[in-house]
């Protein structure tokens, strides 16, 4: 690589204290802009807000029933139980008198996860960029598992905590049908992989597995994909707030000191 | 539509069936670096507290905050040595400037009267990225530890040929907590290394850092904060987890003061661009 001394700081300098965006704006007395679209005019009542978070995300309006489609994916993903990872952020938010943004921050933030949530949908996404390139040159679907569980120690998109299995697939298939959606080759090839770390692991398909499949399919990349899920436990967060901080507080899972086992060192005097 | 709700003749039928895993989780929290004493009366008070074995009335009486911070992460109080350098990196990294994402975000938050007690989660939620932020300290011990027993010189010249004559806009990553800030070297950084190296303390992997921040120079590239924090830290015998953790929390004294000195202040006291300045394309 050659010196760097003769670079100008050009492109801080182009982006000094100037704005440009292609996504949109506010023009006080005019309008709002939202990817060309006069937003209070053209896109409220029109389109529904799934449409426009993808539109957001993505810069492109997506037809409805993608935006359905979502809707049923995040309806799946916000259960109301407080043991769950995230929503138990959200509980002690609640029970802690946090307000309730906090809250439902604090459960999104964990759930941008290595083992669980939106946070799992790029490794999903590199498994099956991996997977499909070697479909495509006609290696077997048992010569590739073998082949990535030389190097990694999981399949990602095709296991879980807690449970094996994963009921929200079929939910959410019966619903992309109901919408018109035929099975694109990614979630073909990830059935295909289920089917067969069913037989041989006693793993199949999860959640996470299954919605990137379908957003590739869409032909969304692994950014956007990973963008259009990222909130995608909001509404389960925030009911679990919302319980906790009804309660008198502090109640949520109160702990006694002995409910702490100490495993440390002995007591010792400062030297 | 077939029988089942499904449209189209490759839709799978196959349910996804759900079972709990044979999986035992424990019944109680355990931990090795505070313990807590009940008190007679209400066991969900405490008598006494201990942190990894020092009683906690003792610590507060008798040490310092970045000694007890030391003492919770490595389990032993530090030498005076290490105190000393752990301070000084500490101290270093104290403030990331008003210029700083974070500490704009923060101010930003304190003018348009956000919660207070969301300033620093806000503000440390935008410092938690790869660019002049948390993660990157993380990635750059990571890749210190990986390389340090190669040259640095070596290490230098591989990844400057691997990057071949890229020509994009931008600032260049040699390796996670190398390259350029605001499109050269970063002189600051050069200064605060040189400022801990002068400590004269044991610090081969920081020495090791140095010795690739000055290889790189002729490239115009070189430390950024964020790897010399890591380096350092790998010396102090903390993990890369631990030292994006701790850079957290000793970046958000400045952040906060930043915050405080707005917080009485009006919308006005923060930019907030011109029509003609916010270009919609």
């Amino acid at each position: 690589m050659s010196s760097n001394k003769n670079m100008t700081t050009g492109i801080w300098d182009r982006n000094h204290k100037k704005i440009t965006t292609k996504k949109g704006g506010w023009r006080v007395g005019d309008q709002v802009y939202s990817h060309g679209y006069n937003l209070l005019e053209d896109l409220v009542g029109e389109v529904s807000f799934f449409q426009q978070m993808i539109m957001d995300m993505t810069g492109q309006l997506p037809e409805r029933r993608l935006a359905e489609w979502l809707e049923g994916c995040y309806h799946c993903s916000s259960w109301p139980d407080s043991r769950i990872w995230c929503n138990q952020m959200g509980s002690l938010a609640g029970t802690s008198r946090a307000r309730k943004t906090a809250g439902v921050c604090a459960g999104v933030l964990a759930s941008e996860s290595a083992m669980y949530g939106p946070g799992t949908a790029y490794g999903v996404m590199d498994f099956l960029e991996y997977a499909m390139a070697e479909h495509r040159k006609g290696v077997s679907v048992p010569d590739m598992i073998t082949h990535h569980l030389k190097t990694h120690r999981d399949v990602a998109g095709f296991a879980r905590p807690v449970a094996k299995g994963d009921e929200r697939v079929d939910v959410m298939q019966r619903l992309a049908s109901r919408l018109g959606f035929g099975m694109g080759e990614y979630e073909t090839l990830v059935m295909e992989i289920s089917e067969y770390l069913t037989a041989e692991y006693d793993e199949c398909v999860n959640y996470s597995g299954y919605v990137v499949a379908f957003l590739a399919d869409q032909g969304y990349s692994k950014k956007e994909i990973g963008r259009i899920t990222a909130l995608i436990v909001m509404s389960g967060v925030l009911a679990c707030y919302v319980e906790a901080n009804d309660k008198p507080a502090g109640t949520f899972l109160p702990m006694r000191c002995d409910d702490i086992v100490y495993t440390g060192v002995e007591d010792r005097e400062l030297p | 539509m077939h029988k089942d709700g499904y449209i189209g003749e490759k839709r799978m039928t196959k349910k996804v069936a759900e079972q709990r895993r044979s999986i035992k989780f424990c019944e109680k929290v355990s931990t090795a670096i505070w313990k807590e004493t009940p008190n007679a009366d209400n066991p969900y008070h405490v008598d006494e507290a201990r942190c990894h074995g020092y009683e906690h009335l003792a610590l507060a009486n008798n040490k310092s905050f970045s000694e007890v911070l030391f003492l919770l992460f490595r389990r032993e109080l530090p030498s005076p040595e290490q105190l000393k350098v752990f301070d000084t990196l500490l101290v270093s990294v104290i403030h990331p400037g008003p210029r700083h994402a974070a500490t704009r975000a923060a101010m930003n938050a304190a003018v348009s009267k956000t919660t207070v007690s969301h300033i620093l989660p806000v503000s440390l939620s935008v410092m938690s990225g790869e660019w002049q932020g948390s993660h990157e300290i993380s990635l750059a011990a990571g890749f210190i530890r990986k390389n340090r027993w190669t040259p640095a010189e070596e290490v230098a010249a591989q990844r400057l040929e691997d990057m071949g004559d890229s020509v994009a806009e931008g600032d260049i990553t040699v390796a996670p907590g190398f390259g350029t800030v605001f499109g050269t070297a970063d002189p600051y950084a050069r200064k605060l290394a040189e400022n801990i190296l002068a400590l004269n303390a044991e610090l081969p992997r920081t020495a090791w850092a140095s010795e690739l921040s000055d290889a790189l120079s002729k490239a115009d590239c070189g430390w950024r904060i964020s790897g010399l924090f890591a380096a350092v830290m790998l010396d102090l015998g903390f993990n890369p987890y631990q030292a994006e953790l701790i850079y957290q929390i000793a970046s958000a004294p400045g952040i906060a003061a930043q915050a405080s000195e707005k917080a009485s202040r009006p919308l006005t006291d923060m930019p907030f661009l011109a029509d003609e300045n916010y270009v919609i394309e």
